[in-house]
């Protein structure tokens, strides 16, 4: 869907305000604390139907107000007709009530919901990503693979699961004796769904790796080579092999994991691995190289999405300059402008934007929660 | 939470028990026993001796371990069953689906739960040494397993699979899916991936 405006009401701390989108670039920029990355917010709010600030949405409510409405009006090219989504947000005593609503009709399905405006995020918190926990970088894929395939959330909830479920059998060994039968039950349960999300995560990567390369080289230049891999204890090229290869090792390290009590292998233990050079991006990349590396990860993101589904989602791209030195700045907008899609983002100094003064491109100043479309950049 | 209640108010006293069962809130236990005030006495001494009853004469088949009133329930007695056929459920509701369903007429055997080791719920605390017997003595040939579709439920049916093959049985489940007179279209993900997996030939 191609966006053309964004309304809010008493959505973050706006009271009411449109916003209407370039066909391609939208410039929000203002100084610290005045809405912008609200803003993305709500287009987020729309196209997922949950914040990437906040677990619970009440925040998102402006202060003293008991509803916020987000409203996104647009063209659908497929039908060559236009389209309007909105979520209203109502405060109730404990929580607050979502209320997801496509052409004036209430859908009550979130996943009915989704994907009606895709949408690809950066976030100045995503670098801490590649210098955090395994944990955090899994939790990096899977996202990505749950906007492209519902069936991975109900995989990783299972397999979540059977590995609490496996881990507490290891422990309750001493107490209760025939428990071989017990644990070979949950070992297939997690051989069966680790081989399909490692698969996904596998082939995800594959699909991602040559246009992260490339661009990255594209932003920061051709002298250092990044590389992308997912990271396993097993080494199983062969797709339909991994089940196997997954139950031999969980069998194969139980008498490990019973005195660990815990299960010691599997695509919970999987790393995503970004390297620069041949070297850990955590210990060797500087500041705007691990953000080059990030913003290429997302633009691959993107055109393979773009690639699935023929419609090049959203992309949001919050304080996306700073950091980077006024050639990458301008070859990250070299990039950006290379896709033909949608991009909104934000920024503090509005110099660091390279796009010009093309049709295409809006830019609207934010202050203080108001907006105001500027004829050109400043 | 709630508020101290008085115990020499008998309405209040209702209501406070009533709180306790399943699906009952504070606003429909009121109600619930608003309504028995108002209703006639008969039929509230009737509710009274059946409430009563429940303890005094209810108890687990010693054979299938579904609950009934007899020492062995009318099924495991009933001659016309199936006894080649065993099928194998968590919850006593389960088997008075099957049997409202009225198209299996084999015998039944009520585990009272489903493996789920978060929750304490390992093989010792179902009825699986009181399964094991009866193979040991009854004619079965087959096992049905008809647990629910999640991972609780096919963590007991694979367990189940496991220890039972070994004794010569044959062991099935019953099959997951698309609901029969729905349409395709609104079945969920992981229902219609799971019909994919466990189609079979036409
Ligand atoms: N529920 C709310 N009601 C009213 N105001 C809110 C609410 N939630 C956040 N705010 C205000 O929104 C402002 C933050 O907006 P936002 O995060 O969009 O800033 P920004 O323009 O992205 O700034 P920066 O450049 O620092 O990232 C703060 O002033 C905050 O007080
Ligand atoms: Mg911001
Ligand atoms: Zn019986």
């Amino acid at each position: 869907m191609r966006i053309e405006r964004l309304s809010v009401r008493d959505f973050r701390n706006f009271e009411a305000g449109e916003l209407q989108l370039g066909r391609r670039f939208t410039v929000l920029h203002g100084e610290n604390g005045a809405g912008k990355t609200n803003l993305l917010e709500a287009l987020y709010l729309v196209s997922t139907l949950r914040s990437f600030r906040v677990a619970e949405l009440g925040p998102l409510v402006r202060q003293g107000a008991a509803e916020a409405r987000v409203e996104l009006q647009g063209h659908d090219p497929r039908v060559d007709l236009s389209s309007n989504l909105a979520v209203h947000l109502l405060r109730g005593e404990r929580s607050v009530r979502r209320l997801a609503i496509a052409d004036g009709k209430v859908i009550r399905a979130a996943l009915d919901f989704y994907g009606r405006a895709r949408a690809i995020l950066f976030t100045p918190e995503d670098l801490g990503v590649l210098r955090g926990s395994p944990g955090g970088r899994r939790n990096f894929l899977d996202r990505v693979l749950f906007a492209r395939e519902r069936a991975h959330i109900a995989d990783i909830q299972s397999y979540e699961k059977l590995l609490r479920s496996r881990n507490q059998v290891l422990r309750d060994q001493g107490t209760n004796s025939p428990s071989e039968p017990l644990l070979e039950t949950y070992e297939a349960g997690l051989a069966a769904t680790g081989a399909r999300i490692w698969t996904r995560r596998e082939r995800l990567l594959d699909q991602l790796r040559a246009t992260f390369m490339a661009v990255f080289s594209q932003i920061h230049g051709a002298e250092r080579r990044a590389s992308l891999a997912y990271l396993t204890r097993l080494n199983v090229p062969d797709e339909a092999e991994r089940e196997g290869a997954l139950s031999d090792e969980l069998a194969r390290r139980r008498r490990d994991d019973l005195i660990r009590g815990i299960t010691t292998v599997g695509p919970h233990r999987d790393d995503l691995e970004i390297r620069l050079d041949g070297h850990d991006v955590g210990e060797f990349a500087s500041q705007g190289q691990t953000r080059a590396l990030i913003l290429a990860f997302k633009i691959a993101e993107l055109r393979a999405a773009r690639d699935l589904s023929g419609e090049p989602p959203l992309l949001l791209l919050d304080d996306v300059s700073s950091e980077l030195d006024p050639q990458r700045n301008a070859q990250l907008f070299q990039a950006l402008t290379e896709d033909a899609g949608q991009c909104v983002l934000t920024t503090t100094a509005p110099g660091y934007v390279h796009l010009g003064d093309a049709a295409d491109t809006a830019y609207v100043e934010v202050s203080g929660g108001t907006l105001r479309a500027l004829r050109s950049p400043l | 939470m709630s508020r101290p209640v008085d115990a020499k108010n008998p309405l209040q006293r209702l209501a406070t028990l009533l709180t306790r069962l399943p699906g009952i809130g504070e606003k429909s236990a009121l109600r619930l026993a608003l309504f028995l005030v108002r209703a006639d006495g008969e039929y509230v001494q009737a509710l009274g001796a059946a409430i009563s009853a429940i303890h005094g004469q209810l108890r687990l088949c010693s054979v299938c371990c579904d609950i009934c009133s007899d020492e062995v329930c009318e099924r495991c007695r009933d001659p016309r069953r199936d006894r080649r056929l065993l099928c194998v459920l968590a919850q006593p509701q389960d088997r008075m689906a099957i049997e409202r369903a009225g198209v299996y007429h084999g015998l039944y055997h009520v585990l009272h739960g489903v493996l789920d080791p978060l929750a304490g719920i390992g093989p010792g605390e179902l009825r699986i040494e009181e399964l094991l017997r009866r193979l040991r003595a009854d004619e079965v040939e087959e096992i049905i397993v008809a647990t629910s579709p999640n991972v609780e439920g096919d963590a007991t049916a694979l367990y189940l699979a496991k220890l039972l093959r070994p004794l010569g049985v044959r062991v099935t489940r019953i099959a997951s899916g698309v609901a029969v007179g729905g349409e395709l279209e609104y079945a969920d993900m992981s229902t219609l991936s799971r019909a994919l997996s466990d189609r079979r030939a036409l």
